[in-house]
């Protein structure tokens, strides 16, 4: 049994971590130590092999109180702060997505991407089974373009395979989304060296001992395509985050999502016994 | 040293081996070879390999095959190594640049077993344009060094006197394995100087290289360029694939992740990418021209003492460093198109990686499968055709 060690939520992180979100849990494994440590709830969690205090976070952008270096500095300042007084070495887990129940803040916990993705049911998708482009907020022409690369947009059905490879398409595409949404009123070359300091943070942060699981590209500030033209360095980050928001999810099937297996691989003798009605 | 313009045609019952050089042609000439095999069979010239290149078999052979690499490659290597020694064809051939990996006691295990009277034919390139080339190969293998830095390393691995500074295991320096003074030196003693044939490429001509070899088999003109769809990455793109690779890197990613991911399931897919891009050539930077030509000056020397056979002029394996620029730019920004579909690649090659992995761990307790999703006129439609296969079968 691992002690899992979430601090209360501050400076953008944890947001998730106030007194209302826990008591909805109504879980045994959820404790507070009001006395030794007033703003750190605890869990119990049998899959976690060490004790680790949790922070979770989102973009770069969301926990800078503006885009400069002092404020990057200043978020640094704040983590190692609590890595150094923690019960616990800190894990960063980088969510885009809010958390939202016990499964996914233990699978943020344990360095696991949320939700649940079927690998298997997005590779399966064929030419004749197309992903239609997700769609690319505001007018990224370079997260176009990379919508375009990756889907043909045709009208098709819905089975779950194409939905799993809809989630991973639009995954992708959020991704090189992200890398080139910059903030209108930081300038490129301001952009390139917030970008360049905050890589070197994410570095520092890991020398102190602090893991960092998720999506980190998104923890570096966003770089503008110039000209048609995007940094190398940025492009391939993206690529980067793109192959691993595939290799780091959990390969089990999420429960709405079935084994949907080719009609023309199916036995003979199953197609029989579904047709007589003995599923 | 024996040169000469074009040679002669190798004595009826003759087997040689073509090892390469990598990056000198062989995917051209292993296509051309290909292509022409009725052709080639009918005039009594037999090529052991099958298909255009039969790779892992070759680095089987040289003792050169990755660990990483599950398969059963030794078995067809010897079926092979039999069929090439027991050929009674008028001429008898295998072309692999796998087997220039091969190295000390392995050159003698390859006489063993592929005969000691075989010949051996070495396709030759400038160094300079090699280097870069084999540059643009290591990124292929997950290389994370710059071009000038990969080069700096390369020259101080490797004197121009030969000595070797870096400890390895089965993989030679390339300035080892490239060295004509270690083929000289390695392989003469073996096979013969006399049974060594160095082919220089004329520059204005990319078919002689053909000629050669249509020489070599004592065969009329047969050998036609064939789409290759193996063009080198321009500037930008390679500078994009080295900053992914020291990403993942830098990620601690595992390099038998990286190799069925990148290695294998996207070769051909960013080959493809390759082909579709504007030409972006690169150039080597004048101090890189002129280490290379050292090298081969020095390694010249060594062939010119040597018994072996020249197909061509030596002199064209130097470069003119005047023809490079001092400085050589490396890109810092890339097309956004050509970004996302790289990351096409990446993604649907890292999602066919997963499935794999997925389906290996799981095969042992496969799912139950799911017919919900599947009407009954699909389901009679299904049945339908499979009866009706049957019956055409019949």
């Amino acid at each position: 049994m691992s002690l899992l060690h979430v601090p209360d939520a501050a400076g953008g992180m944890n947001a998730f971590a106030v007194p209302t979100w826990w008591a909805s849990l109504e879980d045994d494994r959820v404790t507070r130590d009001e006395d030794e440590r007033p703003d750190v709830t605890v869990v119990d969690v049998a899959e976690l092999p060490d004790d680790r205090t949790l922070l979770v976070v989102g973009s770069v952008a969301e926990l800078l109180a503006e885009p400069t270096p002092d404020a990057l500095a200043a978020w640094v300042g704040q983590v190692r702060a609590i890595n150094a007084a923690a019960a616990a070495p800190v894990h960063l887990a980088v969510s885009l997505d809010e958390v939202t129940c016990f499964e996914q803040l233990l699978a943020l916990a344990a360095g696991r991407r949320w939700p649940p993705f079927d690998v298997v049911a997005a590779a399966r998708h064929t030419d004749a089974d197309p992903v239609p482009p997700p769609s690319v907020p505001g007018g990224q022409d370079t997260a176009r373009a990379y919508a375009d690369a990756l889907v043909a947009q045709v009208e098709v059905l819905l089975p779950p395979a194409w939905q799993t490879a809809t989630d991973s398409a639009a995954d992708a595409t959020a991704c090189i989304s992200r890398a080139l949404d910059t903030d209108p009123d930081v300038g490129p070359a301001d952009a390139r060296a917030l970008r360049d300091a905050s890589r070197s943070a994410l570095a520092a942060l890991e020398a102190d001992g602090v893991t960092i699981s998720g999506p980190r590209d998104a923890l570096l500030w966003p770089v503008p395509a110039e000209r048609g033209l995007v940094p190398i360095d940025v492009a391939a980050d993206a690529a980067l985050e793109v192959m691993l928001a595939v290799l780091e999810r959990p390969v089990d099937l999420a429960p709405d999502r079935p084994v949907v297996v080719p009609v023309g691989e199916l036995p003979a003798r199953a197609l029989l016994a579904k047709l007589g009605g003995r599923r | 040293m024996r040169s000469v313009a074009l040679p002669d045609a190798l004595p009826d019952g003759s087997r040689f081996i073509h090892i390469g050089l990598p990056k000198t042609g062989t995917t051209a000439l292993q296509g051309a070879l290909d292509r022409a095999r009725p052709r080639l069979e009918e005039l009594g010239a037999h090529n052991v390999g099958k298909g255009r290149h039969e790779m892992r078999v070759g680095q089987v052979a040289a003792d050169g095959l990755a660990e990483f690499w599950q398969g059963s490659w030794e078995q067809r290597w010897q079926e092979l190594a039999r069929e090439f020694r027991t050929s009674a064809a008028r001429c008898t051939f295998w072309s692999s640049e796998s087997l220039s990996h091969a190295k000390g006691e392995r050159v003698a295990y390859l006489a063993d077993q592929l005969g000691a009277d075989t010949h051996v034919v070495v396709t030759l390139r400038p160094l300079a344009p090699l280097m870069v080339s084999q540059w643009q190969q290591w990124l292929r293998r997950r290389g994370v060094q710059s071009l000038e830095e990969w080069a700096t390393s390369q020259f101080e691995a490797v004197s121009v006197e030969g000595d070797v500074s870096v400890d390895y295991v089965r993989f030679a320096p390339m300035l080892h394995r490239f060295s004509l003074r270690r083929i000289v030196e390695e392989w003469g003693p073996v096979f013969g100087e006399d049974k060594i044939v160095l082919v220089v490429p004329d520059a204005r001509d990319r078919a002689r290289t053909f000629r050669v070899f249509e020489r070599l088999m004592g065969v009329p003109e047969v050998l036609e360029a064939v789409p290759e769809g193996n063009a080198s990455l321009p500037y930008p793109e390679a500078e994009m694939l080295r900053q992914f690779n020291r990403a993942y890197t830098d990620h601690d990613g595992d390099h038998a992740t990286w190799m069925e991911a990148i290695g294998v399931l996207a070769r051909i897919p960013l080959r493809d990418y390759t082909n579709t891009l504007a030409p972006h050539p690169i150039r080597a930077p004048r101090w890189v021209a002129e280490r290379a030509n050292e090298y081969a000056a020095a390694w010249n020397a060594v062939v010119e003492a040597s018994g072996v056979t020249v197909v061509g002029d030596l002199a064209d394996l130097l470069v003119d460093p005047a023809d490079h620029a001092e400085e050589v730019a490396v890109p810092t920004a890339v097309d956004v198109a050509s970004a996302g579909r790289l990351m096409d690649v990446v993604f649907t090659a890292a999602l066919e990686h997963a499935s794999r992995t997925h389906a290996a761990t799981t095969a042992a307790t496969p799912a139950e499968p799911d017919l919900t999703t599947y009407g009954g006129r699909q389901l009679l439609g299904e049945l339908g055709r499979r009866a009706r296969r049957r019956v055409i079968r019949r």
